[in-house]
């Protein structure tokens, strides 16, 4: 077999390219609006279905439950389809919402794969330590997007639905903006919110407790995370990017465009009267946004410079997640500026004029900036996810695991982003509870030196582990738990039973291009609820390292790095069930199972 | 009522106690002097109707008449002044039927026409709260009995000015809106489920019943705001929110009675009164047309529905495959061992369609919620002064328009976990008479307000006008469960600190037809100076 250069069979292909919408389709064909989403090639059925078998696959289901009907499924497949790169985009034929979905659902998927260093899979139904083998009911295998699923404003990832719902509704018919009265609008048609609900879904795989609503921050950080990757994606749509580079002068920041010969000033007063040129590339949904009457998009990533204090009592999750968003995009810019201000440097020495349009090619230089700083910070967030602690999260957990995972990453940071991280979260007073300084060094994580061993773990290899592997990797995380003063070191609490919802090998590559080998565990211990008592989880995200920063990487060489804890037990867990039952008493959250304590996203995003 | 005492005896010893004239309790007790008396002779005095009652010793001359009319409010405040001529206040007349159907008892008409019978046809000053059916169904239901009354003055809380630009322009978003969601609700009678048939009452509650014939256009709700707006020869209403000064009919004043008005918060403070929740939840969420297509339609053509049993035809490559459905196949099939046959898929599909089904009502009964919410917190609060003792009356308000007063915030804390306002403390703390909001719902009556109300240790009445099992079981998480109203944990801690009397606790007679208490229990212990009287279709509370 070994002269397979001589076989004239076809291999199958590595991408897939389909034609979507770069942001939705009320922003018509300008600007890129139609752009090719370049996706991994998977065998497909009818809908798109994928027939891969992989844990990380999707398929499109086009059932319209206000109707009971279903509509005709796209077959990527057929010649007609493959050779244009897809339908072409279309509001009137569902089969090219179809394709879009797929694309950009496929699309979000791998983003995440490649920044968290490993295959993802759907949400696990919860499962006590030792369960016998094989699938519940209530695992995901296949995430099952809904293209139109129900006549309402509202798209949401629901887990009893094992998927994704998009509603479609008319738009109003007074003051639709840019919409014609009473159209339809799909919001499987708008980019980002098919990546806003698919970060749902993903994160609610990676994290089985995440969803848990124990504190305010936490329906709050799920929305500005997803809201986050989907902003970042806008800075990867290049010819979008590239024309506001030139309209703002290269000030990204600034949520009006200017028409093109107006001067600063003129741009302020533009800003002033309204928003008839918005800039897209910090604003979500446009189109959903304008047709319910909201005049501008669902969301802007920089409105509301208030401050947690501010907000101290807004239970109202977007408006707290707006906050989050802003800090993360404060950071953002900070860089991108610092990175942009070396082009103009240049450009200044070489005799240009900051006030002059920008030359075509440090236009083309800021866009690279742009993007490659946007990629940046969304690796950063999706990482961060492995270094939060498993349950009650809250914002400066974030922060913390932003600063942890980056000073991994990138130990020597030339730029500053971990400053930029810091100065744009204090600004808006987001401070995380448990951190003695706001120094670099007390905000992330306490690494520990290479002192506890952990003996027999397999590494497994980029693919993911096999079944053995997993298997063998079970029972030495539950033996090196069970032995000695371990619980103690892992901040357990003792005579509570613990389980393991996940763990994670993650191979990365660090900024100087070695490969290194993580292994995230989740330990989770659970006191269940009564019919007067809420449920407390409590537990510790153990991250299992061999590259301690002092060389290493030597197999066998494997230590507990850190140890990102929210104890169930002693002054800290005791302070943490007090808070919860506060806030589930607000809530009006009924004593009980922890059922009752996850986010209901139907709830979340109606209309909104 | 054991609890009561306990906290009463720091203040009043057993004997003293013993001294003061004790109400027979769950038996009709005839009034000092009967009510008839008035109605057989129509007083010639237009401010004010005859001798009703001659207060008894430590009373002042205050009745608050709770008329049972089922799940709604009909209250009859009587004034006496210092010559005992009585002036008479209504605050609300209304009834809703509830999701369960039955809130409504059929007792309105005679609690009205013993209100005629009672001021003589003369009524100082009407309050309407709010303009929801259970405060304001019986004003249309009882139109004409209404116009031929005389009444002094009118008043509404400030959203239904329309000299207000911005309550006037929502309050007419907020009665489209309603009645689209109603029809849409409506239009989807043929599955209807629980969920929906909720939304829908709440919905109906908004804009009234439109069966009365004159009402069909618009909801009978309209028929009360037009009476009340209207209907009263030369009254203007008074439009008012918090921290107005009220203009108080002349009659009352002289009778010795001051008035401050705590709610609604202004319309500029519209944080509170979840506007913004209602602009993202409910003014979008249906066809802008508002009504006409607000039941289902087509995005796309019927070319494109097809039949997912239906096989291939030949060349045939866009249709659904077994395949598609293993995700909702059950069983060990499900994860790639073995191919989905057409059977398997087909019981797949079925999973799969219940569970989106299952999944649908819950943001239009949100957004139903929202709107609901949002009527009650125009409610308009009023604390009457009258010779010292303290009488609130909060209509159905909800955490909001309590925020605005309690707290004396103009952005909304949802916890209300702020420290009371001094003078708000003032007030809950000096209260004799309060009117529990919302027919004793868990979302009016902040728990912080419960609890101050109890701190003075000064036992207070606590009139509570509801009907029990008219709305579901709580479950707050759950949005597709009604409310439960009302709210046995508040109405616990209001009785361990009042004299908690609940109208659905008495049996009541109508046209010869005995309805039974629902809730059924004796009258409480009142406090000091206040008595408690069962009449034939209401509680009287004198003080």
């Amino acid at each position: 077999m070994l002269n397979t250069s001589k076989s004239t069979r076809l291999v199958a292909p590595m991408r897939r390219p389909l034609r979507v919408y770069a942001f939705d389709p009320s922003r018509g064909r300008l600007l890129g609006n139609e752009m090719l989403l370049d996706v991994r090639y998977r065998p497909l059925a009818p809908g798109p279905v994928d027939k891969s078998g992989a844990h990380d696959q999707i398929a499109v289901v086009d059932y319209d439950a206000s109707r009971e009907v279903y509509y005709r499924p796209v077959d990527l497949d057929n010649p007609f389809v493959l050779i244009p790169n897809g339908i072409s985009p279309s509001e009137s034929d569902p089969r090219f919402h179809q394709q879009m979905l797929y694309a950009v659902a496929s699309d979000t998927i791998e983003q995440f794969e490649g920044a968290l260093g490993r295959r993802i899979h759907w949400r696990r139904a919860e499962r006590p330590l030792n369960a016998p083998k094989g699938w519940l009911p209530d695992d995901i295998l296949t995430l099952m997007l809904y293209p139109h699923a129900m006549q309402q404003a509202n798209a949401f990832y629901s887990p009893e639905a094992h998927g994704i719902l998009f509603g479609y509704f008319q738009a109003g018919r007074e003051d639709p903006g840019r919409n014609i009265p009473g159209q339809t609008v799909f919001t499987c048609l708008s980019h980002d919110i098919i990546v806003h609900e698919m970060t749902h879904a993903i994160v609610d795989g990676l994290r089985g407790h995440f969803m848990e609503q124990t504190n305010p921050d936490v329906a709050a950080f799920h929305e500005a995370f997803a809201d986050l990757v989907a902003l970042f994606r806008h800075f990867t749509h290049r010819e979008v990017l590239l024309d506001a580079i030139r309209r703002t002068g290269g000030r990204l920041y600034t949520p009006a465009l200017k028409g093109d010969p107006l001067a600063d000033l003129a741009a302020q007063s533009w800003l002033a009267q309204g928003d008839e040129e918005r800039n897209p590339l910090i604003e979500l949904a446009g189109q959903f946004g304008e047709a319910t009457g909201m005049h501008k998009g669902l969301r802007s990533a920089i409105g509301k410079p208030k401050t947690m204090k501010e907000l101290r009592d807004t239970a109202e999750c977007h408006e707290r997640g707006s906050i989050l968003v802003a800090a993360v995009f404060d950071a953002f810019f900070t860089v991108y500026i610092q990175r942009a201000a070396n082009h103009f440097r240049v450009s200044r020495a070489a005799g240009g004029h900051d006030r002059e349009d920008l030359p075509s090619p440090l236009a083309d230089a800021l866009c690279n900036e742009a993007t490659r700083t946007a990629k940046q910070f969304f690796q950063t967030c999706a990482r961060a996810l492995d270094y939060l602690p498993p349950v009650d999260i809250s914002f400066g957990d974030f922060l913390r695991a932003v600063m942890t995972a980056e000073t991994d990453f990138d130990p020597t940071d030339r730029d500053c982003v971990r400053d930029a991280w810091m100065q744009a979260f204090r600004r808006r007073e987001i401070l995380p509870d448990d951190a003695l300084f706001f120094s670099e060094e007390a905000l992330c994580w306490p690494a520990r030196g290479d002192e506890v061993r952990v003996k027999g773990l397999p590494f497994g290899g980029p693919l993911g582990p096999t079944y053995q592997e997993r298997q063998q990797t079970a029972t030495v995380l539950k033996g090196f738990i069970d032995q000695g003063d371990h619980r103690r070191l892992l901040s357990l609490a003792p005579r509570v039973d613990y389980r393991i919802p996940s763990f994670h090998s993650l191979y990365r590559m660090n900024i100087d291009g070695s490969v290194r080998w993580d292994l995230v565990v989740e330990v989770v211990q659970t006191i269940p609820g009564s019919s007067a008592t809420f449920p407390t989880r409590g537990g510790s995200t153990i991250i299992i390292s061999t590259h301690s920063t002092g060389g290493g990487g030597v197999a066998d060489y494997v230590f507990v790095r850190y140890v990102i804890p929210k104890p169930l037990h002693g002054a800290e867990g005791a302070r943490r069930a007090a808070g919860q039952k506060a806030y589930l008493e607000q809530l009006g959250t009924k004593p009980g199972g922890t059922e009752q304590l996850r986010v209901n996203f139907a709830l979340i995003h109606g209309g909104a | 009522m054991a609890v009561r005492t306990r906290k009463s005896t720091a203040r009043t010893s057993p004997k003293r106690r013993a001294e003061r004239p004790r109400p027979t309790t769950g038996r009709t007790r005839v009034p000092s002097r009967p009510s008839q008396g008035s109605a057989s002779s129509p007083s010639a005095n237009p401010s004010g109707t005859g001798n009703l009652w001659t207060p008894e010793a430590d009373e002042i001359g205050i009745r608050v008449r709770m008329y049972r009319v089922g799940f709604g409010d009909f209250f009859l405040v009587t004034l006496l002044d210092d010559s005992g001529n009585a002036h008479h206040i209504i605050i609300d007349c209304g009834v809703f039927k509830g999701t369960s159907q039955t809130g409504d008892i059929g007792s309105i008409e005679a609690a009205v026409a013993d209100m005629v019978e009672t001021t003589g046809g003369h009524v100082a000053l009407v309050i309407m709260t709010h303009r929801h059916a259970d405060h304001i169904a019986g004003f249309a239901r009882c139109v004409d009995t209404f116009k031929k009354l005389t009444v002094g003055a009118v008043w509404m809380p400030i959203w239904e000015s329309e000299y207000e630009p911005t309550a006037l322009r929502f309050q007419v978003e907020l009665t489209r809106t309603a009645l689209a969601l109603r029809k849409h609700f409506t239009a989807l009678g043929a599955n209807v489920s629980e969920e929906y048939n909720t939304a829908r009452k709440y919905m109906e509650n908004a804009t009234g019943e439109f069966d009365a014939a004159g009402a069909a256009a618009k909801g009978s709700n309209a028929v009360a705001l037009d009476l009340l707006k209207h209907g009263f020869a030369g009254i203007t209403p008074r439009y008012y929110h918090a921290g107005d000064k009220t203009d108080l009919p002349q009659e009352l004043v002289n009778a010795g009675l001051s008035s401050q008005v705590l709610g609604p918060p202004p319309v500029a403070d519209i944080d509170l009164m979840k506007l913004m929740d209602l602009q993202k939840g409910v003014g979008q969420y249906l066809t802008g047309d508002g009504g006409e297509n607000a039941g289902h339609f087509e995005p796309f053509g019927a070319e494109w529905v097809v039949d997912p049993e239906q096989p291939p035809v030949k060349d045939q490559t866009d249709f659904y495959h077994p395949e598609t459905f293993r995700e909702w196949v059950s069983g060990r099939q499900r994860k790639s061992w073995g191919p989905v046959t057409r059977e398997d898929a087909r019981r797949a599909r079925k999973s799969l369609e219940r569970a989106l089904q299952q999944l649908q009502p819950i943001a239009a009964l949100t957004a139903a919620k929202t709107l609901n919410a949002f009527l009650n917190n125009q409610s308009l609060v009023v604390l009457f002064t009258f010779k010292s003792k303290k009488l609130l009356f909060v209509g159905d308000a909800q955490a909001g328009n309590w925020e605005h007063w309690v707290f004396a915030t103009d952005t909304p804390d949802k916890k209300a976990s702020g420290t009371i306002d001094p003078p708000a403390r003032q007030i809950l703390t000096s209260l004799d008479l309060y009117k529990v909001g919302h027919h004793g719902s868990g979302n009016a009556t902040p728990k912080a307000v419960a609890e101050m109300m109890g701190t003075s240790g000064r036992p207070f009445v606590a009139l509570c006008s509801t009907e029990a099992n008219v709305y579901g079981t709580e479950d707050p998480d759950d949005p597709t469960k009604g409310t439960e109203v009302p709210r046995g944990p508040l109405l616990d801690k209001l009785a361990s600190e009042s004299a908690l009397v609940r109208s659905d606790q008495i049996a009541i007679t109508v046209n010869g037809k005995q309805i039974q208490a629902a809730v059924p229990a004796t009258l409480p212990d009142p406090p000091r100076g206040v008595r408690l009287v069962l009449g034939p279709i209401w509680v009287d509370a004198y003080l």
